[in-house]
């Protein structure tokens, strides 16, 4: 089930799949579900080729809404093209920071002098980002940021950043930093790009409970920025920050779920060849799962409609709670169906099975990109009305 | 897909809205529950004939408005959040089943402010799909059912009556008028006491056949999206009423909905209320422009929106603390609400099993 295609639409999808399959039967063959959840360590190399190859054929910066630097296409097409990578299984993207969160804030508050810097190299798949927002003592809390950074002719940054994804392989880094000393929670925050390679900063990985590595921690000492390289004013970078959150609209959504059938696939497929299906309380949960998936589809739709800002303006966090916590029990749901040997590794040191890995790696659904327990928040005070917490 | 409301859509919706606003409220639902027919009959002429209502979806042609069921779903949300007590949801899908089905001479009378009902459910069954036992065999001037039917939604006071019974096809959808000879009705007192129902007896009862087994089909998925639908909706109200209280009610010198604890509910609840929303308007579309899915997304709908509204209103009760379990309070009607759609029409079990696969399994 599809939302129905205009006739443009299917068109339009008919490219998409046409182009992804040929690339994907020829020398990136071997990346069709690499780099997921879980798998972010894997394949780097020709995960970058293929950024490469994506920004070549036009393929990144679909939604960006600004034609002089990517396709701007509709909504409607955005989410085939997001469709249809998922339906091919082509490989998890090390370009998506860049973007989809640096490149459309850069078009809403940078000045054209960053644009005609930065966007051109996200948009040809050769620049990478990552997101230097988290702190050991600012997760949920982001205001609570500490790293400090003077002006002394350029930027001069020291700090922590933590949860930093990809910045083991990324050139660039966009920092949230306080550049006004004494300044507290919102106010005199900067949003600084940064370049990585240089000698003051420090990319350590975290070994995660999978016993891999896409997360890192990034050592900020004395690391430089150039004096120009603020997005907004200084001192603006908090509302520079939480416009991204504004940026997504969901058109991923669609995609991702995608990406969900194909694992929930998966899992009905291991209950009917090992025997869980015939167990009628496995069987409901199995369905209750699939349930859930369309129920999501269905809002998702309603999240897209044209009418989505006054229909769903709770559409980030309803969503967000929807697909993290349904992720989070499909991973239990994958434990279940296998039964006594989910307890039982792939092989050493330690390599994980399929559902080993969704099970332990969709722990962090629901913590990253906002909690659950800060959406609810966000509900709660925006969309319900209640009065905030005292502390 | 879109499933946004359209300017007329949200029209119809804030008209309905207020009009039931203004003449449903609780004390209203309650003079109604406890009236003999059970409802404000001034009230259902005012929603049927004056409005047209419950012929939205019929074809112009044919006396209705000629919208689609997307525009009967903005109703029997409006309607099940206020309660209503009356046979809106049974008259509409008796409509939708006909303006599909034929029996086109039996939809003036609905446009005129008839009631419809649908009855498929036999004594003592807890099948799903229901076992059909009611018979059809063939008279001088058309068929003749004989059987029973248990707790027909609005079977007491309907006009027009939709009957599943067996004849030599298999299951078959036939038409009963109310005054129809061999026809007894005997009321059912229900939980849910905003609802009426009624036990039909039918000795060799004479009978318009409407369709084959797939109009009992096409009617039940209707009538499940149809009880989806009015769940959203009484989701949705007992949701804001809870919300209400958390904001107005004042324990330890602050407001209930300043605790966290209680806020995270009331967020879960509004996500699971939003979400439900969403799925009763797809099948509502799917009503309207895919059949095809509805087979699918019709139990799909009535899980979800049946879990929904008994979630909302266990937490509801809970929420609103010792009040809550008074009679005097609507929370007990919402609860009922929600038992009430839960138990009918299909458990959540059975219906997860007719869509095991769809599913995969």
């Amino acid at each position: 089930m599809g939302p129905r295609d205009s006739r443009t639409d299917a068109e339009f999808r008919a490219e998409v799949r046409d182009w992804l399959e040929t690339q994907l039967s020829g020398d990136f063959a071997a990346l069709r579900g690499s780099g997921g959840p879980g798998r972010e360590h894997e394949h780097l190399e020709q995960r970058a080729a293929w950024e490469r190859r994506l920004g070549e054929a036009g393929w990144i910066g679909v939604g960006w809404p600004d034609d002089r630097y990517g396709r701007a296409l509709s909504l409607s097409q955005q989410v085939v093209f997001h469709e249809e990578y998922a339906r091919a299984a082509a490989p998890g993207r090390l370009g998506h920071i860049g973007e989809q969160l640096l490149v459309p804030t850069l078009l809403a508050h940078g000045t054209e002098e960053q644009k005609a810097r930065f966007v051109p190299g996200v948009a040809a798949g050769e620049v990478m980002w990552c997101q230097g927002y988290s702190e050991p003592d600012a997760g949920s809390d982001l205001a609570n940021v500490s790293t400090r950074a003077v002006l002394d002719g350029r930027w001069l940054i020291t700090g922590q950043k933590i949860w930093t994804s990809l910045a083991h392989v990324a050139d660039w880094c966009f920092v949230l930093a306080r550049t006004e000393p004494g300044s507290q929670r919102h106010a005199g925050l900067s949003f600084l790009l940064v370049p990585m390679d240089q000698p003051g900063i420090t990319v350590r990985p975290i070994v995660q409970l999978t016993g891999t590595s896409e997360f890192n921690e990034v050592f900020l000492d004395g690391a430089v920025a150039a004096a120009g390289d603020v997005v907004g004013e200084p001192g603006e970078g908090w509302r520079v920050a939480m416009s991204l959150l504004g940026f997504e609209r969901g058109v991923s959504t669609l995609g991702q779920q995608i990406g969900f059938a194909r694992e929930f696939a998966a899992i009905t497929a291991r209950a009917r060849a090992n025997g869980a299906a015939d167990d009628p309380v496995l069987a409901d949960r199995i369905v209750s799962a699939w349930v859930d998936l369309q129920v999501m589809r269905h809002t998702a739709l309603r999240t897209l409609g044209a009418d989505a800002a006054r229909e769903a303006p709770w559409a980030a966090s309803v969503s967000k709670l929807l697909w993290a916590n349904w992720h989070r029990r499909l991973g239990e749901l994958a434990m279940a169906v296998e039964g006594p040997s989910a307890a039982v590794t792939g092989g050493l040191p330690y390599e994980l099975t399929d559902e080993q890995r969704l099970f332990l790696f969709s722990r962090a659904d629901t913590i990253y990109g906002g909690s659950n327990e800060v959406q609810r928040n966000v509900l709660a005070e925006r969309h319900l009305g209640l009065p905030r917490d005292r502390a | 897909m879109d499933l946004s409301l359209t300017d007329e859509q949200r029209d119809l919706r804030d008209a309905v809205g207020s009009l039931l606003a203004k003449q449903v409220d609780s004390a209203a639902v309650r003079a109604a529950m406890e009236s003999p027919l059970g409802r404000d009959e001034r009230l259902w002429a005012q929603l049927t004939g004056e409005l047209g209502l419950t012929t939205l979806a019929v074809p112009e042609a044919q006396g209705g408005a000629g919208a689609t069921f997307a525009e009967v779903a903005v109703v029997l949300e409006e309607v099940g959040a206020s309660l209503l007590p009356a046979p809106y949801a049974s008259t509409v899908v008796v409509a939708e089943v006909l303006a599909r089905f034929g029996g086109a001479d039996l939809l003036p009378a609905l446009v005129d402010g008839a009631v419809g009902a649908l009855a498929l459910i036999e004594p003592g069954d807890r099948s799903w799909p229901p076992r059909v036992g009611c018979t059809a065999s063939p008279g001088a001037a058309g068929p003749l059912l004989t059987g029973t039917k248990a707790a027909v939604a609005d079977g007491g006071s309907a006009d027009v009556l939709l009957v599943a019974a067996v004849n030599g096809e298999g299951e078959a959808l036939f038409a009963v008028a109310d005054d129809a000879p061999g026809l007894t009705r005997a009321d059912v007192p229900l939980l849910d006491r905003t609802r009426r129902a009624a036990d039909l007896a039918l000795v060799g009862v004479p009978a318009v056949r409407v369709g084959g087994a797939d109009a009992v089909a096409f009617a039940r998925d209707v009538a499940a999206v149809a009880a989806a639908c009015e769940a959203a909706g009484t989701a949705r109200r007992a949701l804001e009423r809870t919300v209400e209280h958390l904001r107005t009610r004042v324990q330890f010198g602050r407001a209930l909905g300043s605790f966290q604890a209680l806020r995270h509910r009331a967020a879960d609840l509004f996500t699971a209320v939003e979400a439900a929303a969403s799925t009763a308007r797809y099948a509502a579309l799917v009503v309207a422009s895919a059949p095809e899915e509805l087979p699918v997304v019709a139990p799909l709908a009535k899980v979800v929106c049946a879990q929904t509204l008994a979630d909302v209103a266990g937490e509801a009760i809970q929420l609103h603390g010792g009040i809550a379990i008074t009679w005097e309070h609507d929370a007990h009607l919402w609860l009922k609400r929600a038992a009430h759609v839960q138990h009918t029409g299909g458990s959540a079990e059975q219906l997860r099993r007719v869509l095991a696969p769809a599913a995969g399994l």
